[in-house]
């Protein structure tokens, strides 16, 4: 070929190569994307009842609040079968396609919970689209679509409010636990232990809640709250935790990163006590065919709030309010084996993974009713207590006056 | 043949080292991780020892039959006709195994990113740049690989760090909890994917500038060690950060890894870029079993050019990565059953059956010249 | 219709890039030729949806049983 054809075929090539730059087959554009920050599953009548929080980018976007006239996020609604044919369906209503790879929190209803939930995750594990980095949530005693309702204050997208809501305190108070979705799979597949999920709740007045008026008000009529960890056998919720069990869960499965707790003073009054480290050792053991559980709990803690009289001069004080601190943090502890050995009769520790990894032989005798063997045997708490430092001052101004 | 390029030392080791990444990485922790739980990295490490032994065997039989191709060895040990047929099924071989591994990137790509586009488009597209590749000749895809190697190294050393952070150790134990004939069926699997395709290697080997120097043979050994060590860090990534019945059930566990990287909630959902490495490692891989097809063909039936066969084989290669695998549970019942006798007998026991024969013959010729 | 019309042009536009390359050579002139027609015929049973059999179906017929062997060997 000569030399001037080979570059007009070049030529063409070159801007053919141009054309598929502008866009692909997949494409989607943004204004053609319905971002999804946050999922809500309930069963009605033997369907899935799918609830999703889209975001309004006008609504968020614009820095003088935008028209006002349009809440910062919308909510789409559909039932069916299946949860992915629930979620195609929205269409019907919404003008785009969900997208939901920017998803904070999925919210599973109390009663769908307690009927199990594994079928409701398949999705979430197998679509391409999501990430694992969301949180899962059930909602307490109301179904999950309520909880998407309610507007709240400082953040505009209530599912951003609830995700670092969650992040925040599960560093710095110890009941809140964060589970991702991973994290559940795991709990669930690994036959020592069985999955927990953190615990939402609506306060106050909901029908007020799901209004403006409620960001309008400097106490906002309704909230939405934390609350305890609920206990599930396998994939079906059993039970919620009170706000010192879950505490003690924390403990427990090493976990802790920062919080705070208080304990009485010899003398009447109390002492706020953090936490700053906590490091727990889980142990599961054989010994003549018995199964003996054991957890080691280390915590390091500093003195946070002093109301009463205590001298911070004499170490001895120190020593006995460490002994204190241990017995509340042991106390914390057995309240929750108890009720995971008497109440549930059900691991969600994960002591039978703690034997898997130190005795493979005795947990494979031990595993087909682990359940069983963990609620029959005894636990041993030890719990070590270092009290380092008092804060900025010595002694409380309080002690000193002069009377 | 009309393809005169020659390649230096130093191009083979980063050909190795891509090469036997390859689709490895893809998809090696799942299978590892269904066999060996999580003992996974510990087959892998099996894997790369079987490997080791492996890479001795193709030196060996390289050196017994220097400067030449895989076409020309069966020929010489085995005489025309039987050499022929036998190279032929090698052929075949090198075949299946491009539209093999051009369903797998076209697959990985239609997963995660591009589930509408028709399958057809993508594998075209990549079929595209492999064949360019190969028209270009050897010497153009082994400095493209040198090319490369800066880039998969960084991304390689982004992963490895940003994911540090994330590992929890307990996920390793028990160790060496499924026994030793799990470990050791895991290691064959491995070295099945990673290291038995150097096999098809030969038909480059012969175009190596120095020939089959000790450098030249401990640069191969470094570079196949390398190349089995990164997958090995990669699965044990899987098992300490997703556990192992997470990486056993997922199809693409180390993108799954990828999704997990954050960094102070910053850096994070960069999987895509980390999607590039693999990128790299599978157009390595498919050119390579693209170009000693077409050149093991065209060896045999003695072509002037090599590049007459190269769009018809690309046509070929994309329609039967279309019906080679109908769907992936048929994939993952071929790879995990069929797939490891098959290797096993093309990729050991035939190289090792010539390896014998040259010996035998290189000893009878050399009586027959004391004679 | 399209896509049979589509796969033609393509196996007419790889003819065109190849054919100046091969006018001399006899022997390459019909190996391509051959090739051509083989890799446009399949293409276009593809595209029509005819069955077309899987290669690997063969190997498995051949390797399956030592397979499964090797498998319940090693579990």
């Amino acid at each position: 070929m000569t030399i001037r054809a080979n570059r007009c075929i070049l030529l063409v090539m070159t801007v053919a190569l141009l054309w598929p730059l502008t866009g692909c087959w997949d494409r989607r554009e943004l204004n053609e994307l319905a971002i999804s920050v946050a999922l809500g599953i309930d069963k009605v009548d033997d369907k899935y009842q799918v609830t999703v929080q889209v975001v309004q980018p006008a609504e968020v976007a614009s820095q003088k609040g935008g028209a006002g006239n349009y809440a910062p996020v919308v909510m789409y609604q559909t039932t069916g079968i299946t949860i992915f044919e629930a979620i195609r369906k929205m269409t019907i209503t919404s003008p785009r396609k969900i997208y939901a790879s920017h998803l904070r929190i999925v919210v599973i209803g109390e009663q769908l919970a307690r009927e199990g939930i594994g079928n409701a995750l398949d999705l979430l594990s197998r679509d391409y689209e999501l990430r694992t980095d969301f949180f899962l949530l059930v909602a307490k005693g109301i179904k999950a679509e309520k909880v998407l309702k309610i507007l709240v204050p400082l953040e505009k997208i209530p599912a951003n409010k609830i995700y670092n809501s969650i992040r925040t305190s599960e560093k710095v108070w110890a009941p809140v636990t964060a589970v991702t979705l991973d994290d559940f799979i795991m709990d669930y597949e690994s036959k020592g232990k069985n999955p927990v999920i953190n615990g939402i709740r609506v306060t106050g007045n909901a029908e007020i809640g799901i209004k403006k008026e409620n960001v309008e008000m400097i106490q906002p009529a309704a909230r939405i709250k934390n609350s305890g960890i609920a206990v599930f056998r396998k994939d079906q919720m059993i039970g919620w935790l009170t706000e010192d069990q879950s505490k003690g869960y924390n403990y427990v499965i090493n976990t802790i990163k920062s919080t705070v707790g208080h304990i009485q003073c010899p003398d009447g009054g109390y002492v706020a006590l953090e936490v700053v480290r906590s490091k727990s050792k889980m142990k599961a053991a054989v010994q003549n065919g018995n199964l003996r559980l054991a957890v080691d709990i280390h915590v390091e803690e500093n003195l946070g709030e002093v109301q009463c009289q205590l001298d911070l001069t004499k170490v001895s004080v120190i020593q006995e309010l460490e002994r204190k601190a241990e017995l509340r943090v042991k106390d914390l502890v057995e309240q929750t084996m108890d009720s995971a050995q008497k109440k549930f009769r059900c691991d969600f520790f994960g002591f039978g993974n703690a034997l898997h990894r130190s005795n493979p032989k005795a947990w494979k005798k031990l595993q087909p009713d682990w359940d069983e063997h963990f609620a029959e045997a005894p636990v041993s708490v030890t719990v070590k207590v270092n009290i380092k430092r008092t804060g900025t001052i010595g002694n409380s101004f309080m002690l000193d006056r002069e009377e | 043949m009309l393809d005169n390029g020659k390649i230096n030392g130093r191009q083979l080791m980063v050909l190795i080292y891509l090469y036997s990444i390859g689709t490895t990485v893809l998809v090696i922790p799942s299978g590892l991780a269904s066999v060996a739980k999580q003992d996974a990295w510990i087959g892998g490490i099996v894997g790369v020892i079987i490997g080791m032994a492996l890479v001795l065997l193709y030196t060996a039989l390289w050196r017994v039959y220097p400067g030449k191709t895989f076409v020309g060895i069966c020929q010489e040990a085995l005489g025309k006709g039987v050499g022929t047929v036998l190279s032929l099924i090698y052929v075949f071989y090198s075949f299946i195994g491009a539209a093999t591994v051009l369903f797998y990137v076209s697959n990985f790509f239609l997963i995660h990113f591009l589930p509408h586009t028709p399958v057809m488009f993508t594998s075209s597209l990549f079929a595209l740049v492999v064949v360019m590749g190969s028209r270009m000749g050897l010497e153009t895809i082994a400095r493209t690989s040198e090319l490369m190697l800066p880039w998969f190294i960084i991304l390689f050393v982004v992963l490895v760090t940003t994911l540090t952070p994330q590992i929890d150790s307990q996920k390793l134990l028990p160790v060496f909890e499924s026994g030793g004939k799990s470990v050791f069926w895991a290691g064959i699997t491995f070295s099945g994917t990673a290291y038995m395709p150097i096999v098809f290697l030969f038909s480059i080997f012969p175009r190596v500038q120095e020939g089959l120097t000790g450098k030249v043979r401990l640069g191969l050994f470094a570079s196949a060690l390398a190349g089995g060590l990164s997958v090995v860090l990669v699965t044990l990534l899987c098992i300490l950060i997703l556990g192992p019945q997470i990486t056993a059930r997922s199809m693409f566990p180390s993108y799954a890894l990828v999704k997990k990287i954050s960094i102070g909630h910053f850096i994070q959902r960069i999987e895509v870029l980390l999607a590039g490495l693999w990128f790299i490692t599978t157009y390595m891989k498919t050119t390579y079993y693209y170009y000693s097809w077409v050149t093991s063909l065209s060896e045999i039936l003695k072509l002037k050019n090599y590049r007459t066969l190269t769009l018809p084989c690309a046509m070929l290669m994309v329609v039967f990565s279309l019906i080679v695998y109908p769907n992936v549970v048929y994939m993952q019942h071929w790879d995990t059953i069929v797939f490891p006798p098959y290797i096993i007998v093309m990729a050991v026991v035939i190289p090792l059956a010539l390896w014998l024969i040259g010996l035998l013959k290189g000893s009878k010729d050399l009586s027959a010249t004391r004679k | 219709m399209w896509v049979v019309a589509g796969i033609v042009g393509i196996a007419g536009l790889c003819t065109v890039i190849e054919y100046s390359s091969l006018k001399n050579f006899k022997k390459d002139l019909w190996v391509f030729g051959i090739a051509m027609a083989a890799a446009t015929a399949i293409s276009i049973a593809k595209a029509l949806n005819v069955t077309i059999p899987n290669p690997l179906d063969w190997i498995a017929a051949w390797f399956e049983p030592l397979g499964r062997s090797m498998k319940r060997m090693f579990d």
